[in-house]
């Protein structure tokens, strides 16, 4: 029987949902690149949405706003792969049998919950004007600690104690470099 | 090891949401957290424990009691990242606003809890699923309005504990 491949949406709502009942298809159906937008996409949004708040509060110009948006893609499509290869490292030292280049595609498809929360934040941040880079930019990377530690957990025969370390320093991570950026 | 980990999760939990920076060391803010946290903490986990056994009679029956408390115990391991993140907003940060970090590692607990269920019973089940996240989901609601209401109660303690000590040092009403 042929199985059907889970539409984007259904990708990116799964993983941020139930990662562990769509990692599997994810794994076997997702594209690289298509993992490498969601991360883009997801820090795009989320540090727009800190330049927006800025920006509003008079303490940052247009110039900052166009920065913040672009240094946030950078963020998500080179420095998060990046983190991805060096988890991807770390598993393969700790004999997985899955390729580096899956572990870092589902380690950017993790960032997917991030990706509806800054979607959703600027609707809110340009709709409504609310300041939202804290309420829905910082929860959407909290939503991706989940998928991160599921996705870390099946590529190490569902142990936990490589999968939550791993979490906690890359979210702890984020967290703080994003705060400095939001800072400068 | 396991309730430890969950004890040191809420502690700090409780903690960083009665911290103030205007008052880092204010003993009765921090007491009373801790206090809350715990408490907090040991009846979520009841309540998991509780509602897991209760929708998995046939788990229990096959794997034992204590089948369900080892994986609700497993599956507060997954706080940790939401704590630390939480210690960085509080103390490093400075941040006061920190609930969602508290809630959203309450939310990763259900999604723990069931992928636990999930492994004993050989597949993931919707049904655990949703039962595990509506705990979860409750808790975490409590958790914002009872800290909402419940950040007064320290500086009554305080001022209740200075008028008895007041009182004492000169010998009483009258």
């Amino acid at each position: 029987m042929e199985k059907t491949k889970p539409s984007m949406l259904k990708t990116i709502f799964g993983m941020m949902i139930n990662p562990s009942g769509i990692l599997k298809s994810a794994m076997l159906n997702t594209k690289w690149y298509f993992s490498l937008i969601v991360s883009a996409l997801a820090f795009g949004l989320f540090f727009l949405q800190t330049g927006l708040d800025l920006y509003k509060t008079g303490q940052k110009g247009v110039d900052f706003l166009l920065l913040s948006a672009g240094v946030g893609v950078l963020y998500g499509a080179l420095l998060i792969p990046l983190l991805g290869f060096l988890v991807a490292v770390i598993l393969k030292l700790s004999k997985t049998d899955k390729k580096i280049g899956q572990i870092i595609s589902l380690f950017c498809l993790s960032y997917s919950g991030a990706l509806i929360y800054g979607t959703l934040g600027i609707a809110f941040s340009l709709g409504l004007g609310w300041k939202t880079s804290i309420a829905f930019g910082v929860s959407g990377i909290l939503w991706a600690i989940g998928p991160t530690i599921v996705t870390i957990r099946e590529m190490t025969g569902g142990k936990n104690a490589m999968s939550i370390p791993i979490a906690t320093i890359i979210s702890g991570a984020i967290l703080v470099s994003w705060s400095i950026f939001g800072n400068l | 090891m396991k309730s430890f980990v969950r004890f040191l999760c809420f502690a700090s939990f409780g903690i960083c949401t009665f911290y103030s920076v205007l008052e880092p060391t204010n003993p009765c803010r921090l007491g009373f957290g801790l206090l809350f946290g715990i408490i907090f903490g040991w009846l979520f986990k009841l309540f998991l424990n509780g509602f897991l056994g209760l929708f998995n009679p046939k788990i229990k029956k096959e794997h034992g009691k204590s089948v369900i408390k080892n994986a609700t115990d497993t599956s507060m391991g997954f706080m940790l990242p939401f704590v630390f993140m939480l210690l960085i907003a509080t103390f490093y940060l400075n941040w006061s606003h920190t609930s969602a970090f508290i809630s959203a590692g309450i939310m990763a607990v259900g999604t723990a809890s069931a992928i636990e269920i999930g492994k004993l019973i050989g597949k993931s089940s919707i049904k655990i699923t949703i039962v595990t996240s509506a705990v979860c989901l409750l808790f975490s609601f409590t958790w914002i309005l009872s800290t909402a209401f419940l950040i007064k109660v320290p500086p009554f303690i305080e001022g209740g504990a200075g008028i008895i000590k007041t009182l004492l040092s000169k010998g009483g009403v009258g």
